[in-house]
């Protein structure tokens, strides 16, 4: 199935779901895990080496280049690599890793990090 | 020819499922101290169903003391408060859909937790007690497990020699039938779970020390048993007559196995090859700190796979 839609994206110049840049990162990845698919240190290192070169933006292509293409493993391996980045972060490193904003109200906010002001002492540095 | 508009995609309007995937792979405390807290969107992905089915605090390790002589660990007031905090904001997030719950082994939990948890996981099916759950009075198990009739599984700590809490649990769930018992077992015991406990089918009692007498009169009494798991356990036979005297043995007499195997799946082990009993600590004890170790494994693994977490 995924190799139908990855020949209707060649086919259709215009697609605007999957950039080129994002198609030579998605595609050569099920040769990729099939090679080290065994190792998971090797994995480990290629996710590092992927989050160090790529974007977080960029990351947000991949993911929906990989979602658009119905390829699990490369969107299973992409939604590892994001989550890996924010585990044990502060909202603000969040936030700011993926260009976001809060929407909440202020005294919302303020309550919820009063809540949770002694979760801070264990979390990773920004 | 497509010349549709750029997909405007941003973390701001990622698909839900993309967010839940991501979501999925991290704990509890990054969901409720970040991940929910960064704007509504994600607040409102972080309370899908999926991400609540099983709720692990394992990895909230609380502070306590051990309160010599007995063995049994108290928490101070800021690991008391902290736990309240993270049971309130993790089971609104959940929004009731909870069915498997876990404590830190070592947490030390009181009524108003377990209160608080039982009114926001009407749905509970599975829980794993901590070891330290004897500040629980008799009205404050009532009022938790009188919302929990629909539990089917339960893993019951090595604390746990007070027989009118089993028989509280006992009149309010009825529908258990899955039992891990995690303390000496004896024929008071033995007795509560054929009063109260009638639908059991499947019961753990491994590493536990195992008095011959409440054995069979299990095997006898409870009519729906299909699983018993007695690897690992030291077997005690009372002297006719004797309270206090009594034979240990470190496998199972004929006449037990003999009996036991008219069950679907009856969990014994070679002893004298196996490192679990070889790990065991002998009738005499061991230091505190290789107890709680060995317990706390205990307690985690076992030999039928549903009873494991």
């Amino acid at each position: 199935m995924k190799f139908c839609t990855v020949k209707q994206y060649f086919d259709d110049e215009n697609n605007n779901n999957v950039t080129n840049g994002i198609a030579t990162t998605v595609i050569p990845l099920p040769n990729k895990h099939l090679k080290i698919k065994a190792n998971n240190k090797e994995m480990e290192q290629y996710e590092q080496e992927l989050l160090r070169n790529v974007m977080p933006q960029e990351l947000t292509k991949l993911i929906l280049a990989a979602n658009y293409l119905n390829f699990k493993e490369a969107l299973d391996f992409f939604c590892r690599t994001v989550a890996n980045a924010i585990q044990n972060k502060s909202v603000d490193y969040v936030r700011k890793f993926f260009g976001l904003e809060s929407d909440f109200e202020p005294g919302e906010e303020e309550k919820l990090c009063k809540e949770f002001a002694w979760s801070f002492e264990g979390v990773d540095e920004d | 020819m497509r010349n549709e508009g750029s997909s405007d995609h941003s973390w701001n309007n990622m698909d839900n499922d993309i967010l839940v995937k991501i979501f999925m792979t991290l704990n509890v405390m990054d969901l409720i101290t970040s991940i929910s807290q960064v704007c509504s969107s994600w607040r409102s992905a972080c309370c899908e169903p999926i991400l609540w089915k099983k709720l692990d605090l394992r990895m909230l390790k609380p502070s306590f003391v051990c309160n010599p002589p007995k063995p049994y660990p108290w928490s101070n007031r800021l690991s008391t408060t902290i736990l309240m905090s993270v049971l309130k904001r993790s089971l609104n997030l959940s929004r009731g859909n909870v069915t498997f719950l876990i404590f830190n082994f070592f947490e030390c939990i009181r009524d108003e937790h377990l209160v608080c948890v039982a009114k926001r996981t009407r749905n509970l099916k599975r829980f794993i007690l901590p070891a330290t759950w004897h500040q629980i009075t008799i009205g404050g198990a009532e009022e938790a497990f009188k919302m929990w009739q629909g539990l089917e599984c339960l893993t019951i700590p090595w604390f746990c020699s007070r027989m009118e809490h089993m028989e509280v649990i006992g009149t309010y769930c009825k529908n258990l039938f899955e039992l891990k018992i995690d303390c000496q077992f004896d024929l008071e015991l033995a007795c509560t779970l054929t009063r109260h406990f009638r639908k059991l089918k499947v019961v753990s009692l491994r590493c536990k020390t195992v008095h011959n007498e409440a054995f069979i009169h299990i095997l006898y009494k409870l009519e729906n048993l299909e699983v018993l798991n007695i690897s690992h356990c030291l077997f005690i036979q009372f002297e006719k007559g004797s309270e206090t005297s009594f034979t240990p043995y470190h496998e199972p007499v004929q006449s037990i196995i003999e009996k036991g195997s008219r069950l679907k799946q009856f969990l014994t082990c070679q002893t004298k090859s196996c490192d679990t009993c070889k790990s065991a600590p002998s009738v005499e004890g061991v230091s505190r700190s290789i107890w709680y170790e060995l317990e706390q494994r205990y307690w985690r693994e076992d030999e039928v796979s549903s009873l494991a977490h």
